[in-house]
């Protein structure tokens, strides 16, 4: 290869990678609603939860690399519940607590792929008593068609890396819920059934 | 200047002005229209626009980042000068998802 050329693609790939880093919008980490993830007025989930706490995000240094901070998280967080209407006005009868134990970006690429593993918790507002947690684990990739500039795309990762995290957790919690309330049906139809039981 | 630089300069300005206005991203519009949308309760249309509006505040802010961060990289990089208008875009979605929320708060009778 000439020397031009060389230097040519040298300074492209500089360019690609060079930029300043900014934090994680929290907008683009908003999971649009799904009819999995849709929830009607009879749910338990129906604005029952609130946010506890959000932790283990990171300021981003400008000079560095795009990163999660825990305020745009936990806003992230608290308007996804509320438009699955999950968010509870004022305390809910659930507190959530999201722990961003590990964001893994790569440090160069042409599509990068950042995996984002958060683990949340449902407690009893009541009774402070944990009642459900998971810890979800999901990659995300950015193409290079996303966007040109590699800080650029590794902000857009990382969204994307919250963004399925957070949809993962409200399919979790939808499940969950369902779980408990078929328990709680069938739980019923045993007390009903018993022997002995006499209904008035 | 001979053919053969006068093909490598035309190459190199094809090159870099193919690369010019690189910075930015690609839009996400939010669905104006949804196939969930008839079976939206009161509450997912009041929190959703309340949530959209603080989505138009963040894309602005983005906006205004991306006009200062166009002063530094017009100096180093000019090339990757953000020109895209991906937030005006996604701007543009919400407000008229804006509206068919205002339209579905109405027939269902919890107007916004």
């Amino acid at each position: 290869m000439k020397t031009w050329m060389k230097a040519m693609a040298c300074a492209m790939g500089v360019m690609s990678v060079a930029a300043c880093a900014s934090p994680a919008r929290m907008n683009a980490m908003i999971p649009e609603r799904t009819a999995e993830t849709l929830i009607d007025e009879s749910s338990p989930l129906a604005k029952a939860i609130s946010i506890a706490s959000v932790s283990g995000g990171k300021e981003t240094n400008p000079m560095w690399v795009s990163e999660v901070g825990n305020p745009e998280f936990s806003e992230a967080l608290r308007h996804a519940l509320a438009t699955h209407a999950m968010l509870a006005d004022g305390k809910g009868k659930y507190d959530l607590t999201a722990t961003l134990i590990k964001l893994d970006q790569p440090i160069l690429g042409i599509d990068m792929t950042v995996t984002a593993e958060v683990e949340y918790a449902l407690t009893d507002s009541a009774s402070g008593k944990q009642l459900w947690s998971e810890r979800v684990n999901l990659p995300y990739t950015a193409s290079f068609s996303d966007a040109f500039l590699g800080m650029e795309r590794l902000r857009l990762a990382n969204e994307g890396a919250i963004r399925v995290n957070i949809e993962a957790l409200l399919k979790a919690l939808i499940a969950r819920s369902k779980t408990l309330s078929q328990l709680k049906g069938q739980i019923r139809l045993v007390v009903a059934m018993a022997p002995g039981r006499v209904s008035r | 200047m001979t053919a053969a630089r006068m093909g490598r300069v035309a190459l190199a300005v094809v090159g870099l002005a193919a690369l010019a206005g690189c910075g930015g991203r690609v839009a996400r519009p939010v669905e104006v229209n949804s196939p969930l949308d008839a079976k939206l309760t009161c509450t997912h249309i009041h929190s959703e626009a309340e949530v959209n509006s603080a989505r138009v505040s963040d894309l602005s802010g983005e906006r205004v980042n991306a006009r200062n961060n166009n002063a530094g990289i017009l100096i180093m990089m000019p090339l990757f000068v953000d020109l895209s208008n991906s937030e005006q875009q996604e701007i543009k979605a919400l407000q008229a998802r804006h509206e068919v929320l205002r339209k579905l708060g109405d027939e269902k009778g919890c107007p916004l």
